[in-house]
This record gives structure tokens, C-alpha cells and sequence, in this order.
């Protein structure tokens, strides 16, 4: 059979496949629960490239993965971030990307399992936390920064617990809601407001995992704010412990804006 | 005009060409952003194609996380030069199959008959009214209709504009199997939509 045999598709045959060729847009808890099993999955992989990538670069490489997954989509808005809050909740992530050690082992992530809730219809409340524990090594909080007042139980209980349970997912929901509030004072000019906030996120939350994203905002804060040798070293830092990070442009183009 | 020989290798539609060029640049196997953005982007089309080929509704979840582990793994063997998306239904395709043999999906696939049936019964609407939504329920049991192998070929070639080429490549057939195949999933798709009340509109 070759193509001159082929009689061509009848027209109206043809205009039903155009009108379905779109398909249909997936439901978005689908995808996030998809993403949050394909993501325990790669970084449950012990063989093939996931494990073997793991070995070679160590846990932060799956953990890049999911970073960069999950900021992608937080920048789609409230679908983006049901898309992270859902992974967190149904997949374990936080816990497998801060175990310095093998995920829990082998073998394929069962069917059915972790169904991560979208998290869209769930109030992210920001979240003030002052009073938690020891600071980050890498990044301690800006000299002469205090971080806001009040109650801090989201953060410690947030440690103590899985992010698996309820009080370890709104322990990351109230993280990322504190970054989001940064987020939106350096988008309106307040960069001294969002380095108070980031801040207290370094405070709070110093093994956080949007780590990368809070440093990457610092650097582009303290910029606008005109601390500029505070942003370079802090720039550095960055480089340094984030060294393919995908907010590197970010944080470049911060440093360049800085006046010679 | 294009020649009679021709038109078979032009993409039928226009509306499903290939992806955006920037998903055509290298793919980095190591690179977790590439994957991520490539899970971003195609998790639509991974999904609409795993259900053109017969994998039920409840069972979609499960199946694209393989495929999506599967293209994973793969990444390396990917050519930058051939168009991503038939390279992906590749994937799909060979995760359907396996999907198919089990016996359990089997019962549910006899189903698939009678649902048309019924489905033909209850659709009454001419092609002409039709919203893309009802379109597309009733491409989907049509294809039911066809053999894996047949949907396939159809799907890519009739539905996503692909050249047999191209087809035959995602699929690792020869070229003239393709048409082959599609000629025979054409004739038992019209078939199907005809018997589900779409009538040829033009005298």
C-alpha cells in the first residue's frame, strides 16, 4: 500500500476531526497530582538517569527539578500554585528534597497513591513567624533586620512534622505565603518591606525549600533598596549555592542594574 | 493546488502543527528544567493522546505518570531535530499497549460497542452544530471503533496534521504500513461516525 492508493478522508469526516483536534484541557488536580507522584517517583529512581543523576550531583538535583517545576507554574497564578501546594501535600516532596540520603527506596510509586488536593480553594493566611530557631549558615538576615512580631508555631511545628500531614502542608502553605508577600512589596516598590518579610522568611524557615526563589529575591530587593554591596555578596552566595538555578538571569540582571 | 500525491504528506489540519520551535531546541537529560518545562507544557497533549487511544478516564492519572517516567528516561535519545510531539505519542503509544493487554482494561474495552450505541442514540445533532466538545466525544468513540495500531496512525496523521512520514517514525513502522493502516482506520472511523448520526452535509 503506499500513499497514491490512499482515497482522501471525507470532507465532513475531515471537519469533525478538525472541530476535536484541540482535545480536551485536562483537569488541573490532575496534573498536579501527577506532577507530585512523577516527582517522588525520580526521586525514589534508584536506576536510570534520575538515580544515576542523583549520584553524580547529589539529592538537589531532583530537588532543582521540582523547584524549577513548581516555579514555573507558581507564575500561572492560583492554578500554578494549587499545582505546588497539591504536590506538597500528596507527595512528601519537602521531606525527600531535605533528606540528604537515598529516598526510601526502590520500586514504583503504587497506584492510587499520594493524591495530592488541589489547594485552590484553601485560604493562605500569611504567616508572621519570628520566634523560630537557629538561622540559615549560608544566609543569615540582613544586619539591623528585625524580623516581624508574633507567634511562630507554624514554622516549628511545620519541622516536626511531615508535610505529608495537615500542619506540615500549612506550615509550606504559610511559607509560601510569606514569600508571596515579598514578592508583592518589591513588585510595588516597597523594597525595604519585602526584605523585612525575606527576612523573616530566612528566620523562620532557614532549610526552606524556596530557598533559592527567597535569596533570589533578596538579591533583587536589596538592589532597589540601594545596598549594593550587601546585593553583590549576597549575589554571590547565590551563585554559589544555586549554581544552575534557573532564577540566575534574575539575579544577574540584578547586579548589573547596580550604578558603576 | 496541491497534487493528489502530495496532499497525503500535507498536514491535514492546520490547527494542530508541530510544537513551539523553542520545544524543538536540545533537550538536556540532565537538565531537571527542561523536563519541568517539557512536563508543563505537554502534559495537555500527553493526556488527549492517551485518551485517542483508548485509555479510560479513571486510569489517565496512572498512565501519564509512565509516560512522563518513560520520556524521563529518554530524554537523551531524543533527537532536537524531529518534531517533539510525535516522538512523545511514541511513548504514549507503547504505554497504551501495555495498558490494553492487561485483562482488566480488556472487559471495559467490550464495552466500548455498545457505548456507541447508546452514545449514537442520544447524539442528534448535525456535525455542522456541533461544539468541539461534542466533537471530540465523538471522535474518541469513534476511535474506540479501530485497533490501537489503527487509532494511532489516524490520530497522528488525520488529527494532529503529521506527514506519514513523520507518522511512521513515532510509531517505528514502515511507511507503507502507515497507509496502509490508515486506510483501513478511515474507512472504520467514517463507518463509526456515520453510525453515530453524523451525516455527510454536502449533497
Amino acid at each position: 500500500m503506499s500513499k497514491t492508493e490512499l482515497a482522501p478522508i471525507e470532507s465532513d469526516v475531515l471537519r469533525l476531526l478538525e472541530l476535536a483536534s484541540g482535545g480536551v484541557d485536562p483537569p488541573a488536580a490532575a496534573k498536579n497530582r501527577v506532577s507530585t507522584r512523577l516527582v517522588d517517583s525520580l526521586l525514589r529512581a534508584p536506576l536510570g538517569q534520575a538515580g544515576e543523576a542523583r549520584q553524580k550531583r547529589g539529592p538537589s538535583g531532583t530537588a532543582d527539578a521540582w523547584r524549577a517545576l513548581s516555579m514555573r507554574t507558581r507564575r500561572l497564578g492560583p492554578v500554578g500554585l494549587a499545582f505546588v501546594l497539591g504536590g506538597v501535600v500528596g507527595g512528601g516532596v519537602a521531606t525527600a528534597l531535605r533528606s540528604p540520603g537515598p529516598g526510601p527506596g526502590p520500586g514504583p510509586v503504587a497506584r492510587g497513591a499520594p493524591t495530592g488536593r488541589a489547594a485552590s480553594d484553601d485560604r493562605v493566611e500569611e504567616t508572621r513567624a519570628a520566634s523560630a530557631s537557629e538561622p540559615d549558615a549560608d544566609f543569615p538576615a540582613p544586619a539591623g533586620e528585625a524580623a516581624p512580631t508574633g507567634p511562630s508555631t507554624t514554622a516549628s511545628t511545620q519541622r516536626r512534622t511531615g508535610p505529608g500531614s495537615p500542619s506540615g502542608a500549612a506550615g509550606l502553605r504559610a511559607e509560601q505565603a510569606l514569600l508571596d508577600a515579598a514578592r508583592r512589596a518589591l513588585a510595588a516598590g516597597r523594597a525595604d518591606e519585602a526584605l523585612v518579610r525575606l527576612a523573616a522568611h530566612v528566620k523562620a524557615y532557614p532549610g526552606s525549600v524556596f530557598a533559592e526563589e527567597r535569596e533570589a529575591l533578596s538579591v533583587n530587593a536589596l538592589v532597589q533598596s540601594g545596598r549594593y554591596e550587601e546585593a553583590r555578596a549576597r549575589a554571590a552566595l547565590f551563585v554559589r549555592r544555586f549554581p544552575r538555578s534557573m532564577l540566575l538571569s534574575s539575579v544577574e540582571a540584578a547586579i548589573d542594574a547596580i550604578p558603576r | 493546488m496541491i497534487p493528489d500525491d502530495r496532499a497525503h504528506e500535507t498536514p491535514i489540519l492546520s490547527t494542530m502543527g508541530p510544537p513551539p520551535a523553542t520545544a524543538r531546541r536540545e533537550l538536556d537529560s540532565t537538565s531537571p528544567a527542561d523536563f519541568a518545562a517539557l512536563f508543563d507544557r505537554e502534559f495537555a497533549y500527553v493526556w488527549n493522546s492517551l485518551r485517542r487511544l483508548g485509555v479510560h478516564e479513571r486510569d489517565l492519572e496512572d498512565v501519564t505518570h509512565e509516560v512522563f517516567l518513560l520520556v524521563h528516561r529518554n530524554l537523551s535519545t531524543y533527537d532536537a531535530t524531529r518534531p517533539l510531539r510525535p516522538w512523545l505519542f511514541g511513548f504514549a503509544h507503547r504505554v497504551a499497549a501495555d495498558y490494553r493487554r492487561l485483562a482488566r482494561h480488556r472487559v471495559i474495552l467490550a464495552g466500548d460497542a455498545a457505548d456507541l450505541e447508546s452514545f449514537a442514540r442520544s447524539e442528534t445533532a448535525h456535525h455542522a452544530e456541533l461544539a468541539a466538545r461534542d466533537a471530540v466525544a465523538i471522535v474518541e468513540r469513534a476511535l474506540g471503533q479501530l485497533s490501537l495500531d489503527q487509532r494511532a496512525v489516524l490520530v497522528l496523521h488525520d488529527l494532529e496534521g503529521h506527514a506519514m512520514r513523520v507518522t511512521a517514525e513515532a510509531l517505528s513502522i514502515a511507511i507503507n504500513t502507515g497507509y496502509s493502516r490508515l486506510r483501513a482506520a478511515r474507512a472504520r472511523f467514517t463507518a463509526a461516525v456515520r453510525a453515530m448520526g453524523l451525516n455527510r452535509s454536502d449533497p
